[in-house]
């Protein structure tokens, strides 16, 4: 819980990734109107899709970040030496930068829907399906944060890495909201949201053994 | 019995008993695919609707199979390099990634030559094409990570952890692409695919099949043999090697 309160006031005191995240999503949503067509019935289509392969962009441009610092100083080495459960820990990370990186996002989507032209039952199936599945794309991006740390190009290596796995989510995630909320989807969703989280924070903690050992 | 698998664990056993191995692959992987080849690309009859372009599929589907599996023979060695720590494994894990990644582009781009004048076009976002290109991409990625990382030993367990998580992830990856097409769409193209194909068209593509695993083997030994040398170089059997 100490854990759970220290990202946090990390977080609040130093909004500066969360904001960037943000901010490059709104303005790669903004490039695509002005790449593709401005018209609306083109663009409402294609809402769903950008928005989420923008949300897995922000992740994974933000998830080296939220090790960098920890490596550096030391503490990352600390908490590992320590006897708290290392999976918690794993685990704390990856709400920290899903509250900086897709939480931000989440509530923007109104606005982001609204640039792209999106009827509002479309915008509410597509926070839906980001409610379940960004907290997925957290816990890999944690995962794929805790293989680079400490490498060199690991801002570039991460992205290769991890975006091979976020592909079901990818999937899941959209379908379920242009099909407009089609069960199937919605419960294969939550069913990988669930084994996300009862797995990744130990396969994290295994990869956080190693990344320390470097 | 123990003590028979222990010895294949030692770098210097391992390499001293492989040698045998070579000329054996060698010489099967060479008549075998020698064979399938003339067999398959010469021999066999022209497909009846496919004409002559079924024979890309002598190439193609042994290497699509050698994809999938070459990319479970490297999880199965990565995660016996995680539990054991055996460095015969993690060496294994590090030659056999870019023979993999080979393999499945050679799938990928025979596969659209194919599908150009079956399908009309070099690419459809097919379920089964799909998931080939994101095997590619799990293969690009522990080869990233290695190269990334070095040779350190955590650099291996890094590499080593990552192809576990790719080989537990195929299933899911797998299956989501399939919904994603067979739900989405009614399916478009489907391969031609009938029911009792005669003699004269399985027998050169088994015979193709067997003939890549053995050139895989091959390849692979030659490779980890190679590693092996290099990783031990200090070592006292190396050297001795090194003064014969």
């Amino acid at each position: 819980m100490t854990l759970l309160l220290r990202e946090l006031k990390i977080l609040l005191r130093s909004p500066a990734g969360a904001i960037q995240s943000l901010m490059f999503a709104v303005l790669v949503i903004a490039l695509f109107p002005l790449a593709i067509t401005p018209d609306p019935d083109q663009l409402a289509p294609l809402g769903i899709g950008l928005i989420w392969v923008v949300t897995l962009l922000a992740c994974l441009l933000a998830a080296d970040k939220s090790l960098a610092s920890d490596y550096a100083d030391g503490s990352l080495e600390q908490m590992v030496l320590s006897d708290y459960p290392l999976w918690w820990m794993c685990l704390v990370k990856s709400m920290a930068h899903w509250v900086s990186c897709a939480l931000p996002l989440l509530l923007m989507a109104p606005i982001l829907g609204a640039m792209l032209a999106m009827p509002l039952d479309r915008i509410v199936w597509l926070m839906a399906s980001l409610v379940l599945g960004s907290p997925i794309l957290s816990l890999f991006c944690m995962l794929g944060a805790m293989l680079t740390v400490g490498l060199n190009q690991s801002s570039a290596l991460l992205p290769i890495l991890i975006a091979p796995f976020l592909v079901p989510t990818l999937i899941l995630g959209t379908q379920w909201a242009t099909t407009g909320g089609e069960a199937f989807y919605g419960y294969m969703l939550a069913a990988l949201l669930c084994l996300s989280v009862v797995t990744l924070p130990f396969a994290t903690a295994v990869v956080a053994k190693i990344a320390v050992s470097r | 019995m123990w003590r028979w698998f222990h010895q294949w664990g030692s770098p210097k056993f391992f390499y001293h008993r492989s040698g045998a191995l070579l000329p054996v692959l060698a010489l099967a992987s060479v008549l075998i695919l020698g064979c399938g080849v003339v067999w398959g690309l010469l021999i066999a009859p022209a497909d009846y609707q496919q004409g002559e372009s079924v024979r890309i599929m002598y190439v193609h589907v042994p290497a699509a199979i050698l994809a999938q599996s070459s990319y479970a023979m490297m999880a199965i060695m990565a995660l016996i390099s995680l539990i054991w720590r055996l460095k015969i494994a993690d060496a294994a894990v590090q030659t056999v990634a870019p023979i993999g990644a080979c393999v499945t582009l050679l799938a990928l781009a025979t596969g659209s030559l194919w599908g150009k004048p079956m399908w009309g076009t070099y690419w459809v976002w097919d379920a089964r094409l799909t998931s080939t290109l994101i095997l590619f991409f799990l293969f690009a990625g522990v080869l990233a990570l290695r190269n990334a990382a070095g040779q350190s030993q955590s650099a291996g367990r890094a590499a080593s952890v990552l192809a576990v998580i790719g080989l537990l992830n195929l299933p899911i990856i797998k299956y989501s692409v399939d919904w994603w097409f067979t739900l989405h769409q009614p399916a478009s193209f489907t391969l031609t695919e009938r029911p009792a194909m005669p003699f004269s068209m399985w027998g050169p593509l088994l015979m193709m099949v067997v003939g890549f695993y053995a050139w895989f083997f091959l390849a692979w030994l030659i490779r980890l043999r190679h590693e092996l040398v290099k990783r031990e170089v200090r070592t006292d059997w190396v050297q001795q090697m090194i003064k014969q």
